[in-house]
Parts: structure tokens; C-alpha cells; sequence
């Protein structure tokens, strides 16, 4: 586990030369199965004054 | 879209609509940039530095990418967005404001010093009980429930905190859901009974403190005009040993009087706190600690520095996590969530020490962004349904934006206070969120190579 709790064998493995991906998840995969609304609420956590979505994470199990 | 920039050594390459991020050399990094406007051999022709053998290889990764949909990919969200909308939206989350009084003085509190320029009030627990019936009730199919005792300082009706709690678990399994709760204090009376009960009951807590001695007693005085720093620092050390590391934050303000935050924040790592956050001041030009225009490119420095000095710890095996770096790249939220944001006004919404319901807490106090009460629940439907449709394609600041996934269009509270809408947007807040998007971005190249 990283700093941020997330695991670091989640990316990809380089197999180009000039290219090394972090990861190939793509958003666009998340339109089906995605919206089930059970994720924190971004400002309840320890922001209070910005919007952190981005860091939150999907809790659909 | 695609974002590429340079960060600590690293070429990264952000695909905006997938968010698929990859780290490339410099020949990539340059071919990106001229790939969707010309032909590998126009790309050769321009990039004379290098072979046209290694442009022509260049070409072929990329375009393999963008075959896999992991690169240039098109926006097609914005379609979802209606039908997203369209939905009916549920109540998942509640601010309490359990006390409109504190025993600081704020000097930057956009609560007033704790009383949202109204009078001194605290919330009784039938109010209390109301709100979280109301919760309940609204809730839908909904199972995790946030509840997060705000204030003001929420210690100051501490008993209020405890009971409404315990009515919370008691409803529990008769109505399927699970409260997290959440207490967010200045910490001047946290004591060990409060410190045992808030370890049992809460799923999170936030402790104020701004950093350095010198800037959090300049910033959080008491009522008399004393620094508060000493009264709490020893309390936040022993809490934080209490709960492991882990489940809470210690959460601070910047403004324009420290911009080298960065200091504030490795002084709180320094003392041994894993779970760090600290954010810009949120304030109106004429206040002398606002955040100003000018601060900018000092802040995003010490973001930088701030990165860089993290993926150094980590690597030495003393890392600690700072919330606004944090980024979650494979198990991140869907998309929805990402378009319509932090919920304000829809799935979150403050309550008053009365009742009154407000978008969040940053709007309570402001009467026509009332949208209720307890009693009779959402009235004005008005203004929910303006929040409702509130989303990054609402928002001609951040259709564009390479962070539109990431803060999903910023904060409401902070559009409106600084342009009189909610579809604006606060553009020093969007600088420094840009700026922290992509340090998050790095640090995570930077780990996924390993040690250096």
C-alpha cells in the first residue's frame, strides 16, 4: 500500500518502449454499472471549503 | 482531450475523458503534442532532433493507445448528465451544526467566530432527532448515511452529540442503513471521555490546527486573544495515536500571511500525524489574509515542493498522506459522481441549530438559499433543483478543463461568494486545484517506478 492507500500493483505493466501507463481504467467503463450514490459525500470528510471528488473512493460493491 | 505536462522530472500524460494517465519519454511527449493535427511525417518533418525511425515508432505506440480508448478519447458523458439528472435524488448526508458557538476567535472562520453572523444557539436533541429522521426518511434505499457534527465547536453541546448518536445506532437495523458519523473540532475540550467515545462512535474525525506554532496561534486565537496552539497539541497527538493512524485528519487553513504552507504541513508530519490536510483560505478580497491572484505561483511552488519532499518520505519508509494529493487512479469514483459533484443541496445539506435546512454549510445564514426545515422537510424546491443541476457541463469555466473529473466543478459556496452564481467559477481556487491534480498525478509515477 502507497501513502494514499491505494495499492501500487494496480498499474499496468510496461510493455511499450516509450510508454509506461499508471493505469488503463477508463471512466467510460464506469457508465454502466456506475451512480449507486453509496460513496462518501466529498465535503465530510476535510475539506469544508473545496471539492475534492477525485480522490474519493467508488464504493460499489 | 489530453493534458501533458512536466512535474519532477516526469512526462505525464493525462487522457482527460478516459483517465487513463501515462508516463512517456521525450519523444512522445513531444509527438503528443503535434499527433491529432498532422501525419507521422509531418510529425518527423517538425521534430528534426530526433530519427524519423524513432517518430515513426512514436506514432505507432500512440496510436495504439488511442485504438485501446486510453488515448484522445471523446467526451461522451455529456449526454448521461440529463438522464443523470432527471433521477430522483436522495438525502445521504447531513452537517449538523450542533453548536453556532465557539471558544476560538477565527480569525478567517467564514462562520463568524462560530455563529454564522446570527445569534449564539445550540441544537437541542429534539432537533437533532428530527434531523436524522428527516435523513432517514429521505434517505431512499440508501445505506450508508454521513452525519458530521459541525459547529461552531460541537464540543460545546457535547451531551447533544452523544445522545443523537445513540438515537442514530438505535435506528439502525430497524431501517437498514448505517450512520457514519463524523465530528470536526478545534479541540480545546477534547478530553479523555470525549477522545473514548468519539474512537467507538466515529467513522472519522477532523482536528483543527493550521500548523507552525507561530501561524496557527496567529490565525486561532481564543476569546481572550491567547494563541491557541498549546491547549491542543498534545491532545491531537495522544488522539491520533488513539485511532491508529489512521480515520482522521489533521486539517489546517492557509492564507496569504503563510504561503509557505508547505512548512505548516511538514511540521504537522514532523510530529508524527500521518493524515494531514490543509487548504487555501476561502475569503473576499478586501480581508488581508485572502489568498490573492499574486499568490498563485508561490503556492503552486510549494505544492510542488510539498510532492516532491513526500515521494522522498514514503520512499525512506516515513510517508504520510495529505489529503488534496490524494487520487485514487484504477478505483476512483464513476463518472456521475465525478459530473455532479460534492452533492450540495441535493444529497448533502446542513442544519441549523433550529432546523433550518441549507445547500451546505457554507451557505447557512444566506436566507434565500434556504430550502427547509426539519419539520416539513424540503420546501424550496427551487433552489434544490438549481443545485440539482449544477454539473461540469452547467459550468462554461470547466468544459474544458483537464480537472473537470477530478473536483467536478469546484464549490458551489465558492462561485456564489465570489461571482453571485452557482455556475461560476472561483479561479484561484481552479489554479491551485489544477496545481494538485497534477502533483497527486506525480507522486504517483513517481512510486510506481520504485526507489530512487
Amino acid at each position: 500500500m502507497n501513502m494514499n492507500g491505494n495499492n501500487i500493483q494496480e498499474c499496468e505493466v510496461d510493455i511499450m518502449k516509450h510508454i509506461k501507463t499508471l493505469t488503463d481504467k477508463t471512466l467510460k467503463n464506469t457508465m454502466e454499472k456506475g451512480g449507486c450514490g453509496e460513496c462518501q459525500t466529498s465535503c465530510q470528510s476535510a475539506c469544508k471549503t473545496s471539492c475534492t471528488v477525485g480522490n474519493q473512493t467508488c464504493e460499489n460493491k | 482531450m489530453v493534458h501533458q505536462y512536466k512535474n519532477n522530472g516526469y512526462n505525464i500524460v493525462l487522457d482527460v475523458c478516459s483517465g487513463s494517465v501515462h508516463v512517456v519519454d521525450d519523444l512522445v511527449y513531444d509527438v503528443i503534442a503535434l499527433y491529432e493535427d498532422n501525419t507521422p511525417e509531418e510529425i518527423a518533418d517538425k521534430l528534426s532532433k530526433y530519427s524519423k525511425e524513432d517518430v515513426l515508432e512514436a506514432c505507432d505506440e500512440i496510436g495504439q493507445l488511442k485504438e485501446a480508448g486510453q488515448l484522445f478519447t471523446e467526451d461522451v458523458y455529456k449526454d448521461a448528465i440529463v438522464d443523470f439528472k432527471k433521477r430522483k435524488t436522495v438525502v445521504k448526508a447531513l452537517c449538523l451544526h450542533i453548536a453556532h458557538d465557539c471558544n476560538l476567535a477565527c480569525k478567517y472562520c467564514f462562520a463568524g467566530e462560530g455563529e454564522y453572523h446570527g445569534d449564539r444557539s445550540l441544537m437541542s436533541y429534539e432537533v437533532g432527532k428530527k434531523a436524522l429522521d428527516f435523513l432517514i426518511a429521505n434517505s431512499g434505499n440508501r445505506v450508508n448515511l454521513e452525519v458530521d457534527f459541525f459547529g461552531g465547536e460541537p464540543l460545546m453541546n457535547f451531551q447533544v452529540v452523544k445522545d443523537l448518536v445513540a438515537y442514530g445506532r438505535s435506528q439502525e437495523k430497524e431501517h437498514n442503513k448505517k450512520f457514519r458519523f463524523t465530528l470536526t473540532t478545534n479541540g480545546v475540550l477534547l478530553d479523555d471521555d470525549v477522545m473514548e467515545f468519539a474512537n467507538k462512535e466515529m467513522a472519522n474525525v477532523v482536528l483543527s490546527i493550521d500548523g507552525r506554532k507561530e501561524v496557527h496561534d496567529a490565525m486561532r486565537p481564543t476569546r481572550n486573544g491567547k494563541g491557541s496552539y498549546d491547549l491542543i497539541i498534545d491532545k491531537f497527538k495522544k488522539m491520533a495515536e488513539l485511532r491508529n493512524q489512521t480515520n482522521y485528519y489533521v486539517r489546517g487553513t492557509f492564507t496569504h500571511h503563510n504561503t509557505d504552507f508547505s512548512k505548516d504541513v511538514l511540521h504537522l508530519a514532523d510530529l508524527g500525524f500521518k493524515q494531514i490536510s490543509m487548504e487555501p483560505v476561502v475569503a473576499g478580497p478586501d480581508m488581508d489574509y485572502a489568498i490573492t491572484p499574486e499568490d498563485v505561483s508561490k503556492i503552486c511552488e510549494e505544492y510542488d515542493l510539498l510532492a516532491k519532499e513526500m515521494v522522498k518520505r514514503e520512499r525512506e519508509g516515513k510517508g504520510f498522506n495529505f489529503f488534496h494529493f490524494m487520487i485514487d487512479l484504477s478505483g476512483g469514483p464513476c463518472i456521475y459522481k465525478r459530473l455532479s459533484g460534492c452533492g450540495s443541496g441535493t444529497e448533502y445539506l446542513a442544519v441549523t441549530p433550529w432546523g433550518d435546512l441549507y445547500p451546505c454549510h457554507q451557505f447557512v445564514g444566506m436566507e434565500d438559499f434556504k430550502v427547509g426545515n426539519v419539520d416539513e422537510g424540503v420546501t424550496n424546491t427551487e433552489v434544490v433543483d438549481e443545485f440539482k443541476l449544477c454539473n461540469v457541463y452547467a459550468k462554461p469555466k470547466c468544459r474544458d478543463c483537464f480537472a473537470r473529473f477530478y473536483c467536478s466543478g469546484g464549490c458551489a459556496a465558492n462561485s456564489y461568494n465570489f461571482h453571485g452564481n452557482l455556475t461560476d467559477a472561483y479561479e484561484v481556487g481552479c489554479d491551485l486545484e489544477k496545481k494538485r491534480v497534477e502533483c497527486a498525478i506525480m507522486i504517483k509515477a513517481a512510486l510506481a517506478e520504485g526507489g530512487e
